[in-house]
């Protein structure tokens, strides 16, 4: 990097704005992702957008890459400074600016972390849906860039559905507000919605205003099992054309079943197929009615083998941390995971997950299937080592299958992960020439210089 | 259950969520996601500037509640503990470290006279100021940054040498640790007197040293086994061990850990490790009921790292607490959130433990407490002087002084 640019640069964020020592820069080289690595030149840590317009003069005037960084939680390989150049982390503007109970929405600098967002609103009695797994440590920032959703996105949607605005600062440092604080607003085409998911290609989001709403009163957690998988998504098309859409449907395979009666028993039969988790929410009469119609439906099934309501909160808190446990067991057993993450629509999701049984057994590979039934978003996990290159290449080539299949069944490449740098090679089978050749063209106008995030998407 | 190195780290980032230095600087070279991905970058000889990479190491304050919320339940302190110690193999240790380490510690009966020596330098030590005040009083005796406890005189063994049980029955001992010999005796006092009081054959044997736990953490394992081997052999003759200080519990629980399972003294540190009790838990679970001269006081507790997030003491001490009639408790907010000591980290690291110690006394403040109860001496000599620094009306009490039998 030119001398001058990184004296300016070490101006701007003061001494303690910056790091630049070995491990320091390694410390900033990767994400959640196994395989991709790149170290940056500089990190810097802005505490306002004037200094993060500051930054991105200079990055300008001298066409160094940046690439912005929040938690570095995504799973991707979006945050990775593959360019070198600058990492620009936005874990120190973190403080929630304003709060409009009235107009329901919060206004916090992109480096608030989502689950102190989530207390925050708690304690107002609100709620900020998007609930990506690693809300304990991922930023607002990075939601938005990502463009996360999760479990709750059957009943409540993604982030896009709760930005109504941004603070953008652009390639050439200019400050710029999209869209509003308004629920309403068609002046122009949507840009805030265009940054949002352009995981950092476009413009750096400095701060944000979120729509939220009422935190629901009332919860209800319900476990079902199945002998067979097929019987599983046949269930969650009945609950759905019951009328009833409940917080989150989550589906887990026989390998989760077997982790979670492992290490958190909860009395489920281990020869079962597949687990599906419930929570309705909602008001306490209306929730109590939805729980015994899903309770219902499930009884009638002939491939069920436990069903149970959770009694109390911390029943359903015991649930609910045995899924989590189960999902992270995935992790231990293998020195790499390709945990994959695409998407079809609901309907689907029993065609696709044969599909992947197939390609499991192909490759000769261990796939754990767990997902977001209620969204139609699965993330089929490879297990693999990444130093067993025969290995490797083989569960590279079963995720290959694993795309092609989502694509066939009417789905897509990826739900909620993003493109980064994991899937850029499949993103043309995705879309459609013309479709890339017009984000590319966008891409041009924000960033001519092509700055910002460089090598990630296409 | 095979070993689990730091790469089994998932680099799922939940650590950040929960680390107390994270939390003040938000420097992932400083959070265990961080440092174990320099600690694989190490093991396959990446990583040349040797600088950066120990100062990485170093820049944690071994809480361990990381570990609490790790999916993959990678062992980051142990993890981080044995980088250190391959780094002081390659590189040795600094003179200083070596003195302090290998002569002082290792040395006890040297390192009691030396202390006895320095104490008769003026402001080092003090007969007659009450407890802890005079702690907290001497803190900024040097120099502002750095606080040193002062010394206090007669040190524990002179104090408790003529309660030796009529005869050995070498059946509980106490393991004061270096705190509670040499700055504050008169709590290791209390400690015994009280296990006295309740019928108990306690014993203060000879021939102890350090717990060696802060050598271990400092990366010099070596000398940290030499340590706990002098320890064991002593120890290993009694049924139950009792330790008023965490982070000695935390050590000589550990013990089992240090040595390998080739050595002939494995077999034996595991029996020590396992006889090990910290105070509260051994009360606790013997359900002694207690009163107080603090009745009629609000109180509430902080948890040191090494009894809440090292060996899952929690629960303990509150029923302790609770058992005395008349006592209003109130949990603090973050009451399990690290001091900011750590040791030597407090001073090597002293703005994030200043800031650590800032949020601490916070916590403290809002509750009303006229009490502040915990269970290590280095918690006592943070939080002492959290409350000089910010002028709260309140005292910090080791639990053992707040309890009365009868």
């Amino acid at each position: 990097m030119d001398a001058t640019a990184l004296k300016r640069l070490k101006n701007v964020v003061g001494k303690n704005g910056y790091l630049d020592s070995t491990a320091d820069l390694l410390s900033y080289s990767y994400d959640a992702t196994t395989d991709w690595q790149a170290v940056p030149e500089i990190v810097l840590f802005p505490e306002n957008r004037r200094q993060v317009s500051e930054i991105m003069k200079i990055a300008f005037d001298f066409e160094i890459p940046v690439t912005i960084r929040g938690a570095g939680t995504n799973v991707s390989g979006g945050s990775i400074p593959v360019s070198g150049g600058i990492v620009l982390c936005t874990t120190r503007m973190n403080r929630i600016l304003e709060l409009s109970k009235e107009n329901l929405y919060v206004h916090v600098e992109a480096g608030v972390v989502l689950n102190d967002l989530y207390e925050f609103l708690k304690k107002h009695g609100l709620f900020f849906p998007p609930d990506p797994q690693s809300f304990l440590a991922a930023t607002v920032g990075g939601c938005i860039s990502e463009n996360a959703g999760g479990p709750y996105a059957i009943k409540y949607g993604v982030t896009k559905h709760y930005l109504l605005g941004i603070t953008a600062v652009l390639a050439d440092g200019k400050i710029l507000e999209f869209g509003g604080r308004t629920l309403k607003n068609v002046a122009g085409y949507d840009l805030c919605q265009l940054v949002c998911g352009s995981e950092g290609t476009l413009a750096v989001v400095t701060d944000a205003i979120l729509r939220v709403i009422p935190l629901p009163e009332y919860k209800k957690t319900i476990i079902a099992a199945f002998k067979d998988i097929i019987d599983a998504g046949e269930i969650v098309s009945q609950v759905i054309l019951e009328g009833i859409i409940p917080a989150k449907i989550e589906l887990m395979d026989n390998w989760i079943i077997r982790r979670i009666e492992e290490f958190n028993p909860i009395g489920l039969p281990v020869d079962s197929d597949a687990l599906l988790l419930f929570e309705l929410d909602g008001e306490r009469d209306s929730v109590e009615k939805t729980a015994q119609k899903v309770f219902d439906i499930c009884k009638k099934s002939q491939s069920l083998t436990k069903l149970e309501i959770a009694e109390s909160e911390s029943d359903a808190e015991k649930i609910w941390n045995a899924r989590r446990a189960g999902f992270s067991a995935i992790f231990s057993y293998a020195p790499t995971v390709l945990a994959e993450d695409i998407v079809v629509p609901r309907k689907r999701l029993p065609e696709l997950i044969l599909k992947i049984r197939e390609i499991s057994e192909k490759y000769d590979l261990t796939i754990v299937v767990i997902g977001h039934a209620g969204d139609g978003n699965l993330h089929p996990s490879v297990l693999t080592d990444i130093k067993n290159r025969e290995h490797y290449e083989r569960a590279q080539k079963a995720v290959e299958e694993i795309f092609n299949s989502a694509l066939e069944l009417g789905g897509t490449i990826s739900g909620e992960h993003g493109i980064g740098l994991e899937k850029r090679r499949f993103l043309k089978k995705a879309l459609h020439s013309k479709h890339l050749e017009l984000l590319k063209a966008v891409k041009e106008v924000f960033d001519p210089k092509g700055i910002l995030n460089p090598g990630k998407i296409w | 259950m095979v070993k689990r190195g730091a790469e089994t780290c998932m680099k799922c980032g939940f650590c950040m969520s929960v680390c107390p230095v994270y939390l003040v600087d938000h420097v992932e070279t400083h959070v265990a996601r961080g440092r174990n991905m320099l600690i694989n970058t190490w093991a396959e000889g990446l990583i040349p500037p040797i600088v950066s990479y120990k100062e990485a190491l170093y820049f944690c304050i071994l809480c361990g509640r990381c570990e609490s919320v790790c999916p993959a339940k990678v062992p980051n302190v142990e993890i981080t503990l044995e980088a250190r110690n391959s780094l002081v193999k390659r590189r040795g240790l600094g003179l200083i470290q070596q003195i302090i380490y290998q002569l002082l510690l290792y040395k006890r009966g040297f390192l009691a006279g030396l202390l006895r020596l320095i104490s008769h330098v003026p402001g080092l030590s003090q007969k007659d100021a009450p407890p802890l005040r005079h702690i907290a009083d001497s803190f900024f005796l040097f120099s502002k940054p750095i606080s040193i406890p002062k010394l206090r005189k007669p040190f524990l063994r002179e104090r408790i040498s003529s309660l030796k049980s009529k005869e050995q029955s070498k059946e509980i001992a106490f393991f004061p640790g270096c705190a509670f010999e040499f700055i504050y005796p008169e709590v290791g006092e209390k400690i015994f007197h009280l296990l006295r009081s309740l019928g108990l054959n306690i014993e203060y044997p000879e021939g102890l040293l350090c717990c060696g736990y802060p050598v271990y953490c400092a990366g010099d394992k070596n000398t940290a086994k030499k340590i706990a081997l002098r320890n064991i052999k002593i120890l290993s003759d009694y049924k139950l061990i009792i330790t008023g200080c965490a982070t000695c519990m935390s050590g000589l629980r550990g013990y089992k850990d240090w040595f390998e399972e080739t050595d002939e003294y494995k077999s034996l540190a595991e029996d020590v490790s396992s006889k090990v009790m910290a105070l509260s838990e051994f009360l606790a679970n013997e359900n002694f009921t207690f009163s107080s001269e603090y009745s009629g006081s609000i109180v509430t507790y902080h948890d040191p790292c090494h009894m809440k997030w090292h060996h899952a003491i929690y629960d303990e001490p509150r029923k302790v607490i609770s058992s005395i009639s008349r006592i209003k408790f109130i949990e603090m907010k973050d009451e399990d959130m690290c001091c900011g000591l750590g040791g030597a980290f407090g001073i090597t690291h002293r703005n994030i433990s200043l800031e650590l110690q800032r949020k601490k006394i916070e916590s403290i403040k809002e509750t009303g407490a006229r009490i502040v109860v915990t269970e290590c001496p280095g918690c006592m000599l943070q939080i002492a002087e959290g409350i000089k620094r910010f002028s709260l009306p309140t005292q910090v009490l080791h639990i053992a002084e707040l309890l009365m039998t009868g």
